[in-house]
């Protein structure tokens, strides 16, 4: 790095000299104006360089002006500390700070509730003029008795501290939702109209809120929305202009991270930007603005600067582009009136954009603007989309009578939905597979009774396909192809599974990333069809983007290009003759796959990519016969995000859609097709679902598969005699549970390490080739960890932790009596067996203990040690610290006492490090954190640190070297592996 | 049946009590949560959006640390360790734009709104990570000052409690790496 930088530096500064610059920097702050230049003169005499450098220190000062100022968070802790009582209300945190208040978590101990008390921030606790705003806030919110504003309960006082006692609402903000992305229509609908009912009784009792925003609006985990913080609301007679407030509504002071990062002038409206006086259409303005941003996932008016945001409102339309398609048009003229420049032209009345939005949530109008079915046709405002209304209108009622409406079971999908759920036994999940590595992309064989995936294998080198029988049972293999295989689907009969195999995948880089589909680098992708009890695969044709159909028992739904640089669309294969006929031919940017049929055999629903920023829209159509371009296409109100990731299934009876959405912990929903109702979140899923599978002959059954959280695992990595990686690391005790602090017994024959596998972290003892493990430790609601053995072998130390803190235990390896012996982490042995060597924290110091007990001492030395270890010749404590804040070195101290030395200039983790005779193997993070982890040996002969391994996995805690030196473990973070979960009495 | 692995709070807990395989452990999750929360942001849009490092790392603390008494005082261990994580980042996805720049698929960074306001609007974050790398050789306590407020967020109060010196020495020198960081910033200084 330096070498790098040199380049680039003109003067090299030695410490001693940007001492003195410092030095003379402070001083010439300290002096006024007038006298600084004589006191520089005389301090910097007979050397311009000294003066030269001096002068653009102090120059830049005074230009710096607010670089690098942060106002985020309030310097100064907050006023009220938990446990603090103010009158009946107990303290129980810190909610968040913002301008106009401290706001804290409490606890109503005569009613037993939970509240929200919002106080006044200390530096304003003395200006009757914040006081007298609070006041009015809790007037104004007294008079506010609204189901979507978050209520007031009173005022509390106590100490000086008056608070207003405020209805505590649950749940995220709409800012924090709309981090993740633009929501679909109809939750956006919703949300909206929650809002503007909020902002109906708002401004009925003459009140404006002023300062709605994103980061004022909670949505429950119910989906009720609450308007919050009327810290600037004004009631209508006492309008006046902006600055006579003088406080901006938005975002100066310290304000909690979602206010400001969400952005301060965004919401404002011209008339407010220009501080002129503002009134109700204010708040109708700052509401288009939420509903535009809800739907397109983009703010209507930005820049790089407040300036710049002020000026864009002021002076420039929002993007209507960027509204997605399936925004009716009357929503878009909604925005339109509410966006307007001129608040005399603005709706007049948010009253009327409730009359819209409740119309737009009616059933059957959410078919591209178009109205539908049996409601009351309203006339489209605008004449060309009446007459493109009326013209496709036949074609969407024909639509609409196809698998769902008027269907035989002759119900409306939500009400079947709801039945269902109360009826019968609990939906239950359960693990169907738990292999190490990634199983997904799942597909039940039309009876249920069994399951084909792809599993990247023991190995987790190169995906395949399986196949499984839903309960116990190993997976049989189906494919062994080095090219990874994908997609596997079963035919209607359930005799053959189609499968994607990838032909021409550049090394390293994603497969199927939208950006190059778009730029025309595409996959190619065979297309294959197997026996479903194994034979040999039999190649059928090719595609484009992974996504596979079975339109009938010789007939598949692929994605392709047409012709070269034309955007892959959806086509028909038949597999025998191995025509194909294109089904859609979107224009780029747009692209279609992921094609999923209904259990009806005719229709299919299919993602379509409509451009930046990235939504994907879920689309019907009815397969054509004879195989031609398909007729017209359907959207749906369902977007989903992030195309290939995702996945959605019908339901057997072929009335919903089952999916999991990127944009949220991916969740499983439900929605019908139709749009008309909103999403049904599936609460028994969990979070971490993926892709999704039913069964067409068996609407009970679902498997879904499921991420994992990034688990730690414990590698192994063979040596050569001269210390070279001889083939590549494999997973030394491969679960999906976590694995880590790995530590090789004296005699090389047993591996202690520190896994959660029971459920919480203990520690384990297995022998070296994986087998024969045992718990160790068994700490009830505790953990321990950070293993190391004693040189003989007889021993184990450990860290555990206990109340308040964590001690060093030891322990025979087969178990049975711990003993502490010190307060502190991290223990290792010292040569001789006589010690044990730890650190302890505040400040962060190492010390030793002898292991039969006694006092502790510190190790003298070794400023900000964390785990030391002996050299094999005991004249050394190597340990990793970080005493000049600079990050984790290696250093070392001579035991005999005696200042420490960095060992090499490259920083370590902090525990992955073992010093032997020849040199010290290390672990390091790769130069970026793309670029995972290095493992490298320092040679004390040579002084040259060179890597053994490079692996593109993050690092975990922990190295250890076999007594021998031919086999190394670390620890790695695994950031794949998906499961597939199994849901019965699905419904 | 499956094993929920020890969240942020109970980490930072742990660190706090002494256990130094916590501070380990977190950095993966702040990482993870940084990233996906920068990604999200970044993947938005190309241009008209700012990022704001700081605000991000706020975020990422109130959704990965549960907001009780004692994870308030365990505030400032978290971004110490989330500051250095976000430098990176940062740095990270800077060098992968400056990389698709000819792709024109250029994406800028904004710091921060406010350090924008009446000056050029961009830091180029690889030229801070660079200045601040410089800036390390020679003086590493004031680059880490300079780190936890920019990447951080942090106030002086809490940069003191995270580096263990008292307000006063952090405002001092924080006042030297301020200066210095803007007039190499600036750019180069000779003539």
């Amino acid at each position: 790095m330096a070498a790098r930088h040199a380049e680039r530096t003109p003067h090299s500064v030695t410490p001693d000299r940007w001492r003195q610059v410092t030095e003379i920097f402070h001083a010439a702050l300290a002096r006024d104006v007038g006298t600084r230049e004589a006191f520089l003169a005389d301090a910097c005499r007979g050397d311009p360089s000294l003066r030269a450098e001096v002068d653009a220190l102090v120059a830049a000062h005074g230009e710096a002006g607010p670089f690098g100022s942060d106002p985020l968070f309030p310097e100064g802790a907050p006023r009220l500390s938990p446990g603090t009582r103010l009158g009946t209300y107990h303290i129980e945190d810190l909610l968040g700070v913002g301008g106009m208040g401290e706001v804290y978590r409490a606890r109503d101990t005569e009613l037993g509730r939970q509240v929200a008390i919002k106080i006044l921030p200390g530096a304003w606790l003395a200006d009757p003029d914040r006081r007298a705003r609070l006041d009015q806030e809790a007037r104004l919110l007294a008079a506010l008795n609204h189901p979507h504003v978050a209520a007031i309960y009173g005022v509390a006082q106590a100490d000086g501290v008056r608070g207003l006692v405020l209805e505590l609402v649950e749940g995220s903000t709409l800012a924090e939702r709309l981090t993740e992305g633009p929501m679909p229509l109809t939750e956006a609908l919703s949300v909206a109209l929650q809002i503007a009912d909020a902002l109906d009784a708002t401004h009925e009792k003459g009140i404006v809120h002023r300062d709605l925003k994103p980061a004022n609006i909670k949505i429950t985990p119910d989906g009720v929305v609450k308007v919050l913080d009327f810290g600037v609301a004004k009631v209508r007679q006492s309008e006046v202009p902006l600055h006579a407030d003088h406080e901006p509504p938005t975002g100066t002071a310290g304000q909690t991270g979602d206010e400001v990062m969400i952005g301060t002038a965004a919401y404002m409206s011209p008339e407010q930007a220009r501080g002129k006086p503002v009134d109700k259409r204010a708040d109708i303005w700052a509401f288009g603005c939420v509903l535009y941003e809800m739907l397109s996932g983009r703010r209507p008016f930005v820049g790089e600067t407040t300036t710049d945001v002020l000026a864009a409102i002021i002076d420039r339309e929002p993007q209507w582009v960027a509204l997605p398609v399936t925004v009716p048009s009357s929503m878009r003229r909604l925005l339109e009136r509410c966006l307007e420049k001129d608040p005399k032209r603005r709706l007049r009345d948010i009253g009327d954009a409730r009359v819209e939005l409740q119309d737009s949530l009616k059933p059957n109008t959410m078919v591209s603007g178009v109205q539908t079915g049996e409601s009351t046709p309203r006339v489209p405002r605008f004449a060309p989309w009446a007459a493109i209304g009326v013209a496709l209108l036949v074609v969407v009622v024909a639509f609409l009578a196809l698998p769902y409406i008027g269907s035989r079971f002759g119900n409306t999908p939500q009400k079947a939905a709801g039945e269902s759920a109360k009826s019968g036994a609990e939906p239950t999940v359960v693990p169907l597979t738990s292999y190490p590595g990634t199983e997904d992309m799942p597909s039940l064989s039309p009876d249920g009774t069994q399951v084909a995936f792809r599993w990247d294998g023991d190995a987790e080198d190169n995906f395949d396909i399986y196949v499984k029988l839903v309960g116990p049972g190993d997976p049989h293999r189906l494919t062994r192809d080095p090219a990874p295989d994908l997609l596997p689907k079963y035919s209607p009969d359930g005799n053959s599974i189609a499968f994607l195999r990838e032909q021409a995948a550049p090394s390293g880089v994603p497969a199927f990333d939208t950006a190059r589909i778009m730029s025309g680098v595409q996959h190619r992708l065979g297309v294959y069809v197997i026996p479903a009890l194994g034979g040999t695969a039999k190649k059928v044709g090719d595609a484009t983007v992974p996504s596979l159909a079975w339109a009938d028992s010789r007939t598949l739904v692929i994605s392709r290009s047409p012709a070269a640089k034309e955007p892959p669309g959806l086509a028909m294969l038949d597999i025998e003759t191995g025509q194909v006929t294109q089904l859609t031919s979107p224009r780029a940017p747009q692209f279609d796959g992921l094609a999923v049929m209904a259990p009806d055999g005719k229709t299919l629903a299919f993602q379509r990519y409509l451009g930046p920023p990235s939504v994907w829209t879920v689309m019907l159509l009815t397969l054509p016969r004879p195989p031609q371009p398909a007729g017209e296409l359907k959207q749906i109100g369902l977007e989903l995000a992030a195309p290939f990731g995702e996945r959605f299934a019908w339901s057997a009876d072929g009335r919903e859609i089952i999916y999991s959405k990127f944009s949220d912990r991916r969740f499983l929903w439900r929605i019908a097709p139709s749009g008309d109702s909103p999403p049904e979140r599936l609460s028994f899923a969990g979070e971490g679902a993926r892709d999704v599978a039913t069964a067409a002959r068996n609407g009970n059954r679902l498997v879904f598969s499921r991420s994992l959280d990034d688990p730690m695992n414990i590698w192994s990595l063979e040596l050569d005699e001269a210390g070279r990686a001889k083939g590549q690391a494999v997973a030394a005790f491969p679960s999906t549970r976590e694995e880590l602090c790995p530590a090789f017994s004296p005699d090389g024959t047993k591996v202690a390490f520190q896994s959660n596998r029971s459920g919480s972290s203990q520690v384990w003892v297995c022998s070296s080739n994986g087998s024969e493990c045992s718990a160790i430790t068994q700490f009830v609601g505790r953990h321990a960890g950070s293993p190391a053995w004693s040189p003989t072998g007889e021993w184990l130390t450990f860290d555990g932790s206990e109340p308040g803190g964590s001690a060093v235990y030891i322990v025979r390896p087969d178990g049975g009596e711990l003993k502490k012996v010190a307060v502190g982490v991290v223990p290792r042995w010292s040569g001789d067996g006589k010690w044990i060597y730890y650190s302890r924290s505040r400040p962060q110091q190492l010390y030793r203990v002898a292991f039969t007990g006694g006092d502790p001492e510190a190790v003298s030395g070794t400023a900000e040690g964390w785990v030391a270890e002996e050299s094999p010749d005991r004249q050394w404590i190597y340990y990793s610290g970080d005493p000049t804040f600079r990050g984790t070195y290696l250093r070392r101290a001579p035991s005999r006492g005696g200042e420490a030395t960095d060992v090499f200039p490259e920083q370590v983790a902090g525990r992955n490090f073992v010093v032997t005779k020849a040199g010290i193997w290390y672990m390091t993070p790769g130069p970026s954190l793309r670029e995972g982890s290095l493992l490298q040996f320092y040679d004390f002969a040579s002084k040259i640190a060179q890597t053994v391994y490079r692996t593109e996995h993050p690092l975990g805690p922990g190295l250890t070297l076999a007594p021998d030196g031919r086999r190394i473990l670390f620890t790695l973070q695994d950031r794949r592996g998906s499961d597939l979960m199994l849901v019965e009495n699905f419904k | 049946m499956m094993v929920v692995a020890p969240d942020a709070t109970t980490l930072l807990h742990a660190w706090r009590a002494g256990d130094a395989a916590a501070r380990d452990r977190l950095m993966p999750l702040v990482y993870h949560e940084l990233h996906r929360r920068a990604a999200a942001y970044l993947r938005r849009e190309r241009r008209d959006h700012t990022l704001q490092p700081t605000a991000l790392v706020h975020e990422a603390y109130l959704r990965l640390v549960k907001q009780d008494r004692a994870a308030w005082q365990n505030r400032a261990q978290f971004f110490g360790v989330a500051s250095e994580i976000m430098r990176r980042i940062l740095v990270d996805h800077a060098r992968g734009g400056r990389m698709a720049k000819r792709s024109g698929r250029w994406l800028k960074v904004t710091l921060d709104e406010r350090i924008a306001e009446g000056r050029p609007p961009d830091i180029d974050v690889l030229a801070l990570d660079e200045a601040l790398t410089r800036l390390s050789e020679f003086d590493p306590r004031k680059s880490r000052i300079a780190e936890l407020r920019f990447f951080g967020g942090l106030s002086l109060e809490e940069t003191g409690h995270v580096l263990g010196i008292s307000v006063a020495t952090v405002e001092r020198d924080w006042q030297v790496a301020r200066a210095w960081l803007h007039a190499t910033l600036k750019g180069p200084r000779t003539p």
